[in-house]
């Protein structure tokens, strides 16, 4: 048992309720859905929230729709529907696989697409109890000003793990941002600020409403290195989608604070990422396997995925 | 005897509902009314003089009731072993100085644990950082820090208190950081060498792995104004823990009740005494009320013992035919801050692989080493799989490199059945060859080795005992008749998972020949239970399982005096069949077992019946007073440990992806020699485990530790094979009878493990054409390894 | 500050007097003496303590009490119906797929949730639904067979 910060619990029914809640807390309130992310964190006292707001029983925020032009998905759609979803698995392999291959089958039922976006970046030395972390001095995540997995780092290198983002921005998702002052569209790869410290731009009042997705069918597929076939977060991981052109975009995760995204429109140019992934991503020594070879993964795995797509 | 009722078969579980239900108690499900939390805090420090406490503020938080530094316990040593040239050197809470992070320095009791924590926070301890040693080969050098002064021994050691001959304990001057030392020589190691054609000299590194128990440690201490002490706790044998328990808190031996609670796994790991245990007991008899200790998952990575950290530098020198001459072991046991098992460590690396190989000139020399690291202790095998990694992948290169077969060649190499080894056991029972030849058929060695690209096949040996002479010394057991014919039987044995309780039923029941559920198995509790050695060195079946089979024994000749009595007919005449005496003359006559209790009460003058049995494992060793017989020394080898060794032979074949590093394992083979298999179930579930076990520690397990901070203290950072992890997993069971054992039982819970890792670590260097010299072998180091190659 | 909440477990009202900070394992084991669900890890990488909720499995510990309130929690103690084991309970037993049993209530709760949602299951789809449930001691097996079992018994 580890002690948690005492903290408020409401359970809003409509989002109007919500964000009349979230101004009054002045430590901070947290959005709970499906919790895998956020309930470690506040039991490691990473996270110290005055309220935690359980948006679970928010009507409407659960559905895969195929708008047309745009396929929607609801934020609290779990990852075990997003897997099972038939319309995905036949449009957006990418993210079905990446649903697949994420944690274990029984955080998939709990987990929300919106909370596995948002899930926050993670390091060695950072996701460790307090009295762990007593022995280093406090970093950069943690309100210090150093990193202790790079000795003399001014940046925070905590590393984005997410599994369904990489696949999502290949398939030029966008999201649906909801705060009290209405709803805007953005980006995917917009909301990630590439800083490990504030990995989002959202800001603490604004939550995720829904992923969107351009309807056309898409041709990809999804590769996570991990060391076991189930709970791991991916070492390394790797989304493609393309149109019927040839165009898309391919994404590589668990390298940097965000995902790192390349566009292509042609077979060949595809061909040239795996390589220039390689060049761009320079990992650190805060997982399990170590850096270079996590750097070798990037291409390995993206010329890996490139041949099965 | 083949015609077993319980033997050989694979009952249930006896206390299978129990646990289906959640209703077996596990020391964490312990609440007792009154009860109070506490919490222990610990040093961030590898290093460190403790300047000062302070606790003041602590103490007046609402609901601590006490707060206790280590200067308040002193100076009370303990260790896994404490004898008068190794003395016990670690203490429950620091009293001067820390030597590992994670270290206790204070603790507290409250009313709950949240306010526990909250005062742990208003503790003040003003440390003075020292400079501290992480490597081993660095500590030993000249005027490397010093991780301890002198180390001033309790008033008697506990070999003492054991009355093992031996001198007065003496001080210990850690020179070098040298904790302890052994050397054990045979035969002429320089001629040896002489008589080689091929010498191969190697390093290997084996790293800490977790036992990573489900259940995090915990205990619950009620102590009571009598002056007696009850507690609750993990154990895997309750003599160690009440002896520590006893001599720490200076109270009879006989005044603490070492509780049953179910032990969430232990794999050697729950075996000694720990800190908290100790605190839990000290601040209960403070406060006069029942305290509950639980360790987060996290402080049990980073506070309590994991697996020995082993540097083996290997020669060995064989003819061209393969045949081994001489082999040259240098050990050195990264023990880290205290120095917990490393003498027995030190001495079971060589004497468990003792029986696999018939090498006849050897050196094996032994070094512990103080560094600033958490503390490590037994892991299932303890020692042996760190030897036999080394050994065995050694002899792959040695093949390699003359062209040998490796199956021939271990043949070649095997000892036999008959044989007796160098400090005087016999291989009375020797399944190892016929293990070999069956693994190598099941997984087609012959048609596959060498045949396709990144496939690699690969041999593990293992031998284990079954059963030693440690504390204290002997195992009984004692079944009782009741009223309705049914039998308790009282066992000191600890069920930690290992279905003792039922095999123990199984071997009662044999006797007595009667249904499985006559007999009622009350295990583990020190007021209740015989004597007993504890499942420690797998000596369970072998040691307390024949004691077992005597008590049966005992009650049956009893019954069958009182029935011969009652009918008055010859006992001869008289056997037990499926639950009845039946006289041979007249069935109709038959007599049940509450009938002959019946007669005992009313008829033999009150007798209710209780069987007695008792055995010891190697019954030629003795001691008492001055007399002495065989008594083995962990320092030079001599002397006798067991009566019979368990032994297993593990091939595995594996697939790597030369891309990536990742391995597929094709399938393991486990052929085990494990005597007579007493529940078959239970032991395919000892081999099953034990390769699934394996598997992560080739593949992913390591405590690793960074500036002496463990860096992965959770199972998101030290992983443990999944349910989609576990590839094909094959069993053989080679029964090969040994004479000595409960008919015919060995060991089983212990070696399959090392022999599953060697074979998968050889399978995969055979693989990828190089060698890796350490675990685990990760897609990072095989990459590393297959890069080296190719430049 | 702490709260009354209700709470329905095994299909008993329960009223419990608690933190919003409670763990929903926390309030099983130490206010309702369900002792059945274990802690093992406490940050939900292991499946020890899970239960059901409204028939989805959660990991209890890093699940909040108040997050149940007003659904239907299940634990292993509300298994047995009626004074008989459930058939993955006997299946578990028949099939040795526990040794020191620790993470057995989690696993079968896991099992139960998945039976429910996939009747006529594969063996890798087993293996797959208790992957969350780390097993320190079997080796799996012995429980993806009970499980089949169980399956296969269900169809009868």
């Amino acid at each position: 048992m580890s002690s948690m910060p005492e903290f408020e619990y409401k359970r809003p029914e409509t989002l109007k309720e919500l964000f009349d809640l979230l101004p009054g807390y002045e430590s901070g309130a947290a959005i709970l859905a499906g919790g895998t992310d956020l309930m470690p964190r506040i039991k490691r006292g990473l996270e110290k929230p005055g309220l935690v707001v359980d948006i679970k029983d928010i009507e409407g925020l659960s559905y895969v729709e195929d708008k047309g032009e745009k396929v929607k998905i609801g934020a609290l759609t779990t990852i075990f529907d997003i897997r099972n979803n038939t319309l995905i698995k036949d449009k957006y392999p990418a993210l079905h696989e990446a649903a697949t291959l994420t944690a274990s089958e029984n955080i998939q039922l709990r987990g929300s697409i919106g909370g596995n976006i948002l899930q926050n970046t993670r390091c060695l030395y950072y996701n460790k109890s307090e009295a762990w972390r007593d022995s280093f001095k406090p970093c950069l995540k943690n309100g210090g000003d150093i990193c202790n997995a790079a000795k003399g780092g001014k940046r925070c290198f905590s590393v984005y793990r997410g599994d369904l983002a990489p696949a999502l921005m290949s398939l030029g998702a966008s999201v649906c941002i909801v705060s009290e002052n209405g709803e805007k569209e953005t980006a995917l790869e917009d909301i990630f600020t590439g800083d490990g410290v504030t990995p989002f731009s959202l800001s603490r009042d604004e939550l995720i409403k829904n992923v969107i997705i351009p309807s056309a069918k898409m041709k990809g597929g999804y590769g996570k290195f991990r060391m076991r076939k189930a709970v791991d977060y991916p070492s390394v991981n790797v989304a493609i989608s393309m149109d019927t052109g040839g165009k898309g975009r391919l994404v590589v995760g668990s390298v940097g604070a965000k995902p790192f995204m390349y566009e292509f429109s042609s077979l060949e140019e595809l061909k040239e990422i795996p390589e220039r992934a390689y060049k761009d991503v320079s990992p650190i020594n805060n997982m399990s396997l170590s850096p270079y070879y996590r750097k070798n993964m990037v291409r390995v795995l993206a010329e890996e995925l490139i041949r099965r797509v | 005897m083949t015609n077993f009722r319980h033997i050989k078969k694979g009952p249930r579980r006896t206390d299978g509902a129990l646990i289906v239900t959640g209703r077996a108690d596990f020391t964490g499900d312990i609440s007792l009314p009154g009860m109070l939390f506490g919490k222990i805090l610990r040093s961030p420090y590898p290093h460190a003089r403790i300047v000062e406490i302070n606790t003041e503020k602590a103490k007046k938080l609402e609901g601590v009731k006490e707060v206790i530094t280590g200067k308040d316990i002193g100076y009370r040593r303990f260790s896994f072993i404490d004898t008068p040239a190794f003395p016990a050197d670690q203490t429950p809470l620091a009293v001067d100085k820390v030597r590992f992070v994670g270290e206790g320095v204070a603790a507290v009791a409250a009313i709950s644990e949240d306010i526990a924590v909250t005062a742990l926070h208003l503790i003040d301890v003003k440390y003075e950082e020292l400079p501290p040693v992480f490597d081993p080969e660095e500590a030993m050098k000249d005027g490397a820090p010093a991780v301890h002064e002198t180390i001033e021994p309790n008033t008697t050691t506990a070999w003492e208190d054991f009355g093992i001959p031996s001198t007065k304990s003496r001080p210990y001057k850690a020179v070098n950081n040298i904790s302890n030392r052994n050397l054990i020589e045979y035969g002429d190691i320089g001629k040896g060498f002489e008589d080689a054609d091929y010498l191969k000299e190697d390093r290997f590194e084996i790293p800490s792995t977790s036992h990573m128990a489900m259940e995090p440690h915990a205990a619950v201490a009620s102590y009571q104004p009598t002056g007696k002490l009850d507690v609750w706790l993990s154990h895997m044998g309750f003599e160690h823990k009440r002896f520590w328990l006893a001599k720490l808190l200076d109270m009879p031996i006989s005044r603490v009740r070492v509780h049953k609670t179910y032990v969430g796994g232990a794999f050697g790991g729950k075996i000694s005494i720990f800190p908290y245990e100790f605190i839990a007991a000290y601040l209960s008899r403070l406060t006069l009320r029942p305290l509950k200790i639980t360790l987060t998952r996290e402080e049990v990575f980073c506070v309590c013992p994991p697996s020995r950290r082993m540097i083996v530098y290997l020669k060995t020198g064989v003819k061209k035919d393969g045949t081994i001459t001489a082999q040259q072991v240098k050990v050195i046991d990264d023990v880290g801050a205290y120095r917990g098992s490393s003498p027995t460590a030190l001495y079971l690396a060589h004497v468990f692989r003792n029986p696999i190989y018939n090498i006849p000139n050897l050196k094996h020399e032994g070094y512990g080493v103080y560094t600033n690291k958490l503390y490590t202790t037994a892991k299932r095998g303890h020692g042996l799989q760190q030897i036999v990694f080394a050994v065995e992948s050694q002899l792959d290169m040695i093949c390699d490199e003359l062209g040998l077969d490796k199956v021939e060649m271990r043949l070649k190499n095997f000892r036999k059945k008959g044989d007796t080894l160098p400090n005087g056991d016999m291989l009375r029972s020797y399944g190892l060859p016929e293990c070999l030849e069956e693994a190598a058929k099941k997984i087609g060695w012959r048609e596959k080795y060498g045949k396709k690209k990144f496939r690699g096949l690969g041999i593990g040996t293992a031998s284990m005992f079954s059963g030693a002479h440690n504390f204290p010394f002997s195992s009984a057991a004692m079944i009782r008749l009741n009223q309705d014919g049914r039998m308790i039987l009282y066992t000191g044995q600890a069920e930690f998972g290992n279905g003792v309780d039922t095999v123990m039923a199984q071997i009662a029941a044999e006797v007595l020949d009667c249904p499985l559920d006559y007999v009622i198995v009350n295990s583990g509790d020190s007021e209740v239970s015989p004597h007993d050695l504890g499942n420690w060195l797998s000596g369970g079946v072998f040691v307390s399982g024949e004691a077992v089979r005597r008590a049966a024994l005992d009650l049956k000749d009893q019954m069958l005096q009182h029935a011969a009595a009652g009918l008055d007919i010859p006992v001869e005449d008289l056997s037990i069949r499926d639950g009845w005496i039946i006289p041979g003359s007249d069935e109709s006559k038959k007599l049940s077992f509450s009938d002959i209790s019946r007669y005992g009460i009313q008829m033999a003058g009150g007798d209710p019946l209780i069987g007695k049995g008792f055995s010891k494992c190697v019954p030629e060793v003795y001691f008492w007073k001055g007399k002495f017989n065989k008594t083995a020394s962990l320092s030079s080898g001599k002397g006798r440990f067991t009566e019979a060794y368990g032994l297993t032979l593990a091939i595995a074949e594996v697939e790597v992806n030369p891309n990536t590093g990742e391995v597929e394992i094709v399938e393991v083979v486990l052929a085990d020699d494990c005597g007579t298999p007493i529940n078959v179930k239970s032991v395919e579930g000892q081999i099953m485990s034990q390769a699934v076990m394996g598997i992560g520690d080739v593949f992913y397990e390591e405590v690793k530790i960074k500036n002496g901070i463990v860096m992965n203290p959770n199972l998101l950072e030290y992983r443990v094979p999944t349910a989609n992890d576990i590839p094909k997993i094959t069993s053989i069971i080679v029964d090969s009878y040994e004479p000595n054992g409960p008919f015919g039982a060995k060991e089983v819970g212990e070696s399959p493990r090392a022999a599953a890792i060697s074979a998968i670590a050889n399978a995969i260097c055979n693989a990828i054409g190089e060698r890796i010299y350490t675990l685990p072998m990760t897609g990072d180091r095989i990459m590393e390894a297959l890069h080296s190659k190719n430049t | 500050m702490k709260r009354s909440v209700l709470l329905s477990v095994n299909g008993e009202r329960r009223e419990v007097f608690i933190k919003p900070n409670s763990t929903l394992l926390e309030v099983l084991r130490d206010e309702l003496l369900l002792t059945g669900a274990k802690e093992a890890c406490g940050s939900g990488e292991c499946g020890a303590c899970t239960v059901l909720v409204d028939g989805k499995p959660v990991n209890s510990c890093i699940t909040l009490a108040m997050e149940a309130e007003g659904k239907a929690i299940e634990t292993i103690e509300g298994l047995s119906k009626e004074g008989k084991l459930h058939p993955l309970q006997e299946a578990f037993i028949d099939h040795h797929a526990f040794q020191c049993g620790f993470c057995t209530p989690g696993m079968i709760m896991s099992a139960k949730a998945f039976l429910k949602r996939s009747p006529e299951p594969t063996k890798e789809e087993i293996r797959n639904a208790i992957s969350g449930n780390i097993c320190r001691c079997t080796g799996y097996e012995n429980a993806v067979d009970a499980i089949l079992d169980t399956a296969v018994g269900t169809e009868k």
